[in-house]
């Protein structure tokens, strides 16, 4: 039994305490936003916020994220309103297939809250989500129209 | 890739099929609840369940009365802006107001019913636009031309006189106008025209511009878009698998001694001759579980396979004295031998996994009489074929092979 705060809400799941927090808020808590792609800390996918910090979701046994806030891709919208890193990548057109932009999304808004006005080489080390369509220079483009905002 | 799910009935049996609108994913099924339940579950605003909208003016567009334009697609959206830019194609002939362009994803059972009426449902290789460009464009035309027609015929006026723009139709003589919407009832209604003229490419002011995507990036960007693996079914199974590591090697032997006594895992199978499957009550006890097995494999053919030795075999036939040659112009050895200066390059890829981000998954149900699947796929139609034999046929054999 595992006592979770994800995006604020408390919740108490029935798990091994090996299992990954990604299959964990995916199929206990039920929030898919948050995608699998290659499930060893790679592709980052699976990128959620611990603590205010982004971390790729699927190498963190469920037992070390109890007690800690935890913030998926659904805690971003709030009241219909997008946040702004979302706001600016629909503006910038940034998603292809979109599999991989909840996970850079989130590491993006972690970057942002601390950096807010990063360089290319501060998105380079702090994005390092992969996407298989390609759509680095939209989301480097984008981060730089929130900062600008 | 993303999942729409549109249904129709199709045949004795109640087959429902469906299939993914923006989407590689393919929905099939002989009772459609399945996909309509699991998709109310995720709470996905985007499913369709219903038919396709009307009145259809000719088989690519739809005007409803409110002036909105849907256009058929027929081809996946994997991302690539297909749907955006087949739906530029035939904005551009039907002179509409892009602005109120939406689409609709037909599905395959209703194509077959239709005598395949919107043609190629495979997706790849970049040929959506290249291959459909001419019949899509001419879809728009004839569209544009019933409507004017229309417009002409309530004004007891020739069609000559009237031009549409904008999704507005002008009788020039006159200056009276109308919408696409007022007329696209009785539009509907007139034979499709056989004659079309295409607008000269110099007259394009849509095609070959860049737009915003008519395609859900909202939803990609807050995580309601649901692709394939976010579908999900109450006392849902799930099973994860191992195939030969070598294409072509077959399983010799296994042991799921361990593996059958964890928690969570249902059954440990052999899947063909190539493949074991953990059935789990979660994909990551599924996936524990088939850790846990010991797979002996026999390699066969394939087994020394690597890297090196395709190098070589092509580089014995790239140099071989007796070769296949497709296509022969002019001397190309004597003018090489000839030139001032040559550049010599050798580009060479490794033998590599085409490794999408998104997982192959597939989900389906299966009862005593029927089966209703999601897959991710890009082919929709031989899958459709072969799920549209009698229910005996084996659910491996309709797993999806990208």
């Amino acid at each position: 039994m595992a006592d979770l705060n994800v995006n604020g809400k408390k919740y108490k799941v029935d798990v091994d305490p090996e299992t990954p927090l990604l299959w964990v808020i995916r199929d206990h808590v039920g929030l898919t936003g948050t995608k699998y792609g290659c499930g060893v800390g790679q592709c980052g996918a699976c990128t959620v916020l611990f603590d205010g910090q982004a971390i790729r979701s699927c190498m963190i046994p469920v037992s070390a994220a109890e007690g800690k806030k935890i913030e998926t891709i659904e805690s971003l919208e709030k009241n219909g309103q997008l946040s702004k890193v979302q706001k600016a990548w629909v503006d910038n057109q940034v998603p292809q297939c979109g599999y991989c932009q909840s996970g850079m999304v989130m590491a993006t808004t972690a970057l942002l809250r601390n950096t807010p006005k990063p360089t290319d080489a501060q998105i380079d080390a702090a994005v390092t989500n992969i996407c298989r369509c390609g759509t680095f220079q939209q989301v480097r483009d984008a981060i730089h129209a929130v900062s600008k905002a | 890739m993303t999942k729409n799910i549109t249904t129709t009935n199709t045949s004795r049996r109640h087959f429902i099929v469906g299939s993914s609108a923006i989407a590689t994913g393919l929905a099939i099924g002989f009772d459609f609840s399945f996909i309509s339940s699991a998709n109310a579950a995720m709470g996905t605003g985007t499913t369709s369940m219903t038919p396709l909208a009307t009145p259809e003016i000719g088989v690519w567009v739809v005007v409803k009365p409110n002036d909105d334009i849907v256009v058929r697609i027929v081809r996946s959206e994997m991302g690539q802006g297909t749907i955006t830019g087949l739906a530029q194609m035939v904005a551009e002939e039907l002179q509409c107001d892009w602005k109120k362009v939406t689409y609709e994803y037909p599905s395959p059972a209703e194509s077959l019913k239709r005598k395949q009426a919107w043609g190629s449902y495979s997706t790849g290789g970049s040929r959506g636009i290249r291959t459909s460009e001419q019949y899509v464009r001419k879809g728009g035309a004839a569209a544009r031309i019933m409507l004017v027609q229309a417009a002409a015929n309530q004004w007891n006026v020739p069609a000559s006189e009237c031009v549409a723009k904008n999704s507005v139709i002008t009788h020039t003589p006159s200056g009276r106008k109308t919408t696409f919407g007022k007329v696209s009832v009785a539009a509907s209604q007139l034979d499709v025209p056989k004659e079309i003229t295409l607008k000269d490419p110099k007259e394009w002011t849509l095609i070959g511009k860049s737009v915003n995507r008519i395609d859900g990036t909202a939803d990609k960007v807050t995580g309601k878009q649901i692709y394939a693996i976010d579908l999900k079914m109450p006392g849902m199974l799930v099973a994860t698998i191992q195939e030969s590591p070598v294409f072509g090697g077959k399983v010799k032997s296994y042991d799921a001694t361990k593996a059958s006594s964890m928690k969570g895992v249902k059954k440990v199978v052999q899947v063909g001759d190539s493949a074991v499957a953990v059935v789990a009550d979660t994909f990551w006890q599924a996936k524990m579980g088939l850790d846990a097995v010991s797979i002996i494999w026999d390699n066969g053919a394939n087994g020394e396979v690597s890297s090196a030795s395709i190098k070589k075999m092509l580089e014995e036939g790239l140099t071989a004295s007796d070769t296949f040659v497709g296509n022969s112009n002019g001397d190309a050895k004597e003018a090489i031998s000839k030139a001032a200066k040559t550049i010599e390059a050798t580009y060479f890829y490794p033998f590599l996994n085409h490794a999408t981000l998104e997982p192959q998954t597939a989900t389906a149900k299966w009862t005593p009489d029927s089966c209703e699947a999601g897959f991710l796929r890009k082919m929709v139609k031989p899958l459709l074929q072969l799920l549209l034999r009698p229910l005996a046929c084996q659910l491996k054999s309709a797993m999806p092979t990208k």
